[in-house]
């Protein structure tokens, strides 16, 4: 199905209730089966724009998940369709045990039983955590919260993975394993972050968004090299450090 | 993850106690406390019958007696401060009563019956003390939930006491964080300039669940809640549970009805 549509964003204008407009003209098409990676400054819009994905917001314009349309009548087949992993774990697993977390999402599917439990162990494999399915999640490290956070959008196989900054906090392993699991993962998938490291590991294309609206739409390449155009959107990506740019005498 | 709390310290252990499902620890305990409640203030062995019930199955499940009664003991303060007068108040006064050598109106006497009322109020909440911990400390949080919820308990209750469970320690964490971002700024200083401190952490930790409350919530509907939990089932219950409820029941039943 690659090269069908999965997401089709056209001039979506969003503003909060007290008038700062955040979004003010998207236009994006993020094609079935890609990684793409939304980047972006801080204020930027990126995660005002990911909650349109399955309608949490909904500014003015025009957004199509697959065939169908953004709008109520379709919000419960979009939801399933789309999962969003948040940037806060804690605020993403809210059930007394891992399981249950895990559960959750299969569970409100109306799947069987048995079908919402070989979700759940298949989740807990596929990010290598089944030791901790009977933990509560207070009583796990930030990394692995990380990886439960997305083993409870994992169970629900939803077809759209859209991350909001899955490496925020994470040391330089954790996240290189998050890299490994992200990737295993066959899904169309979003990646909204600012860290260009982990977007130029898991995409082929990026987004870069700021001010409300898409300033460049490429290939991750194209964007990772071009200093001048990353120093206007607050972005880094070469260790720009001292002792990485003087030479060694 | 700052701190490690737990409510359910000692649920994790071993023992037929801890083994049990949850319901049938629930019905019984829940019945001990009906009985001992409905039980006359006069019946002394009944009270020391339930106590020893309630002590064995402590002693079964190893938990530590010294947990148990320390933990107990916070409660009696409350009781106390609520009962004390009663012996004071009562009509009937024995005991002669203590003067303070004015002669009459200014004699303080204790009553029997207000003595009894005393008795009464302090066993009983003391039975039911033990009860409760006895419960917690060997069920853990989550069974215990589901063996309410099993029990056809209000949703909405467990679904406001899973919260709770989740979030008190994340809230916990925040007000540590809080206050140690306010330790290391601030030195000193009048306790009313603090207690406005204070007062600005309340209103941000309201604030800050607020917000937090909106966000788990974008992430519930997220992935399809529509206002409907649903749980997993857990074991039904054996031969064991079934003779653990028969065994507790009748000595309890026949301890209530021949103290009657």
């Amino acid at each position: 199905m690659r090269n069908g549509t999965a997401i089709d964003v056209k001039d979506l204008h969003f503003s909060y209730p007290d008038g700062t407009k955040v979004l003010t003209g998207v236009n994006l098409r993020i094609h079935t089966g890609e990684s793409v990676a939304i980047v972006g400054p801080n204020g930027a819009g990126k995660s005002t724009l990911l909650l349109h994905f399955n309608g949490i917001l909904t500014g003015s314009g025009d957004i199509r998940i697959f065939d169908m349309n953004l709008e109520k009548k379709n919000m419960k087949k979009i939801r399933q369709k789309v999962g969003i992993v948040f940037q806060n774990p804690d605020d993403q697993l809210f059930c007394p045990t891992v399981y249950e977390d895990i559960a959750f999402g299969p569970n409100n599917m109306q799947l069987s039983v048995m079908e919402v439990d070989s979700r759940v162990n298949e989740a807990l494999t596929t990010l290598s955590i089944s030791e901790l399915k009977d933990k509560s999640a207070h009583h796990l490290s930030f990394g692995q919260r990380k990886r439960v956070a997305i083993a409870t959008v994992l169970a629900m196989k939803s077809d759209i993975l859209v991350f909001d900054e899955p490496s925020s906090n994470l040391d330089p392993i954790t996240k290189r394993k998050l890299v490994k699991a992200i990737n295993s993962i066959d899904a169309t998938k979003v990646i909204v972050t600012q860290d260009l490291f982990l977007a130029a590991e898991l995409c082929e294309r990026a987004i870069i968004i700021n001010h409300g609206e898409v300033v460049k739409d490429a290939k991750m390449q194209e964007i990772l090299y071009d200093a001048q155009l990353l120093h206007e959107n607050n972005l880094e990506f070469a260790s720009r450090c001292k002792i990485c740019v003087s030479k060694p005498k | 993850m700052m701190e490690h709390s737990f409510l359910d310290k000692y649920s994790t252990l071993k023992s037929p106690i801890h083994s049990l499902n949850p319901k049938s620890k629930i019905i019984v305990l829940f019945l001990l406390l009906i009985i001992s409640v409905s039980t006359k203030p006069t019946s002394f062995l009944a009270f020391g019958i339930y106590a020893l019930v309630v002590f064995s199955l402590i002693a079964l499940s190893k938990v530590p007696f010294k947990y148990v009664i320390k933990k107990s003991l916070v409660v009696i303060p409350f009781v106390v401060m609520v009962a004390i007068f009663i012996p004071f108040l009562k009509k009937d006064a024995v005991g002669g009563g203590i003067s303070f050598g004015f002669g009459g109106a200014d004699t303080i006497s204790v009553s029997y019956s207000g003595l009894i009322i005393f008795f009464n109020i302090l066993i009983k909440s003391y039975i039911g003390v033990l009860t409760v911990i006895l419960l917690s400390s060997t069920t853990s949080f989550t069974k215990l939930l589901k063996g309410f919820e099993e029990l056809k308990a209000p949703k909405f209750m467990i679904m406001l006491a899973s919260f709770t469970y989740r979030y008190l320690f994340v809230l916990a964490d925040e007000v540590i964080k809080m206050k140690r971002a306010r330790d290391s700024r601030c030195f000193g200083g009048k306790w009313l300039w603090h207690a406005k401190t204070i007062g600005h952490m309340i209103g941000s930790l309201f604030l800050r669940s607020y917000e937090r409350a909106e966000r788990v919530y974008i992430a519930m509907i997220s992935r399809g809640y529509e206002g409907e939990f649903n749980r997993i089932a857990t074991p039904s219950m054996k031969a064991g549970d079934f003779a653990f409820i028969t065994l507790l029941l009748t000595i309890l039943l026949s301890t209530r009805i021949l103290a009657a």
